[in-house]
């Protein structure tokens, strides 16, 4: 599964790009403040207790996509918090992330989780998890998640970018992916991605031949057109001070073609599940250094295809032909 | 119902259609895969005739004594009793190709018919049957099809059956987790004779796409 979804992670053209736009709220709440509720949001999630979250009115709360209300999902088993840590702020947005390992009734699982405060009046008004579960069909090791300094590093005043830059350059790893090229997207020579706590780009000590590349080795060999759209693009946390951004997305795999053509010209066949209609949901946080993606720490779980996100509330109708 | 090969590879598919002035204005398919973590066991489905067989011409349900039958069925998975549900003593359930009750090979609960593992008790952990749908009700053979969602809460890591033994729920059922469904029912004499089952693991809390969401 590790191999072939390696030989997968890429995608082509996309219906809709929503970045969300970071409205010109006051940064009334600061990195602390923020770091702060995801750690009043934990410490409710543990003592099972919702009640005394600071609530906007019309929160709402997703979870893998799915609008749920508070108490059911991830509230009802019993939840220990791990040791990894990751958090990301985005103070002009009033958005916060935090990727992190818990436990559902001793179940090991990988918690990526969103917050959005009113600037306003600092309450919850969003809360999007993606819950990697070892039940997912998925490979994933929580075990191996470990704190990356890079992630909670300043860069240098040399190093940053606009936020609509960030942005931009986490588009272009899309874009990449779709279009199956590694001309699209500045990347770092040594970018490194984990998915779910596994290294599937720039493992030297992989046997796999495409894990062992780095991310632009890997897209400059083509096999990312294996994923056929990267669809429902969001990018709602933008922490400028350390470069990350957090894009949301789904992946699609069509099941239309049973063999790609790799850039040098050989054909690969494209294994089971990806040869089928297939998606993954997906968020993905970037590392952008210079302008180049230096990192990549995705949490990946399988979907039904095409599936909704579940932002915003409301779902474009689609049509059948 | 039936098997379907995709680029090769065999795949279970419910199909649902609605026909309006001999148009298809509804397509509801659920397709169980065998790769990305589901399970199926396609190569194992067969004809069974009595699918297909007319009831006896004194037997004949209402469609609303058909529809109430088959929910009896999710009313007592919720309830986890015998008692709501009138099964045939033969009752047999096939999920996915797999002979899950009254299966005379199998072991445990499979062994069971559909009647013997409701006595038991066993399914608290399915903390709701949502979306309850029979959008099918074939009387001339004593056929429903209901499509729904089996939601596990993941609030119940122990059950205690009806004979006072306790019995640990198992991953992923300790979890949240969820089962979109396609069962078709076989009622004879006013009893659930057989169950064929076509479902798939989505995200929990998922709706169907089709009416309002619980």
């Amino acid at each position: 599964m590790k191999n072939v979804w390696i030989a997968v992670a890429a995608l082509s053209l996309s219906l809709s790009v929503w970045i969300t736009a970071a409205q010109a709220a006051e940064p009334n709440c600061d990195r602390p403040c923020l770091e702060g509720f995801v750690d009043q949001y934990l410490a409710a999630l543990v003592a099972q207790d919702s009640s005394k979250l600071p609530l906007a009115k019309n929160a709402r709360y997703t979870e893998n996509g799915q609008e749920l209300k508070l108490g059911d999902g991830m509230w009802g088993p019993t939840v220990t918090l791990g040791t990894f840590k990751l958090y990301f702020a985005d103070p002009q947005a009033g958005q916060v992330g935090f990727f992190g390992t818990i436990e559902e009734h001793g179940h090991p699982v990988i918690l990526g989780l969103r917050l959005k405060i009113d600037g306003s009046n600092k309450k919850i008004s969003e809360i999007e998890v993606v819950a990697l579960r070892k039940t997912s069909g998925v490979f994933s090791e929580p075990q191996n998640l470990v704190d990356k300094p890079i992630f909670h590093q300043a860069l240098t005043p040399s190093e940053r970018r606009p936020r609509a830059e960030l942005i931009r350059v986490a588009n272009t790893y899309f874009e990449g992916m779709e279009a199956g090229t590694d001309k699209n997207t500045p990347f770092d020579k040594d970018c490194q991605r984990i998915e779910n706590g596994v290294i599937t780009s720039n493992d030297p000590t992989s046997k796999s031949p495409i894990t062992r590349m780095s991310c632009g080795a890997q897209f400059a060999t083509g096999f990312t057109k294996v994923i056929t759209r990267v669809q429902e693009r969001r990018f709602p946390v933008v922490d400028e001070e350390r470069g990350l951004v957090l894009s949301i997305v789904r992946f699609d795999h069509s099941g239309k073609n049973k063999t790609i053509t790799w850039a040098d010209g050989t054909e690969h066949p494209v294994n089971p599940p990806f040869d089928q209609p297939y998606s993954f949901f997906i968020a993905e946080l970037f590392k952008t250094v210079d302008g180049k993606i230096n990192r990549i720490e995705a949490l990946v779980t399988p979907v039904p295809y095409g599936m909704w996100t579940g932002w915003p509330a409301h779902e474009p109708a689609k049509k059948v032909i | 119902m039936g098997v379907v090969n995709e680029n090769g590879h065999p795949q279970i598919l419910a199909l649902r259609l609605k026909i309006e002035n001999r148009k298809i204005s509804e397509m509801e398919a659920i397709v169980a895969r065998s790769g990305g973590g589901g399970f199926a066991r396609p190569q194992d489905l067969v004809d069974k005739p009595i699918f297909h067989e007319p009831l006896a011409a004194d037997d004949h349900p209402s469609r609303e004594e058909l529809v109430r039958i088959a929910n009896s069925y999710f009313e007592g998975l919720e309830k986890a009793t015998g008692k709501l549900t009138p099964f045939d003593p033969q009752c047999t359930r096939i999920e996915n190709g797999a002979v899950t009750a009254n299966n005379p090979d199998g072991k445990g609960m499979a062994k069971m018919t559909c009647g013997e593992q409701f006595d038991t008790g066993f399914s608290p952990f399915i903390t709701h049957v949502r979306e309850r749908r029979y959008p099918i009700v074939d009387e001339e053979r004593g056929l429903v099809y209901s499509i729904i969602f089996f939601d596990h809460a993941g609030t119940i890591t122990n059950v205690k059956w009806t004979d006072g033994t306790d019995h640990k729920v198992s991953p992923p059922f300790d979890t949240p987790y969820a089962f979109l469904l396609g069962e078709l029912f076989k009622i004879k004499n006013g009893k659930i004779m057989r169950v064929e089952a076509v479902l798939l693991n989505v995200p929990y809390g998922m709706p169907s796409g089709w009416g309002k969401k619980e």
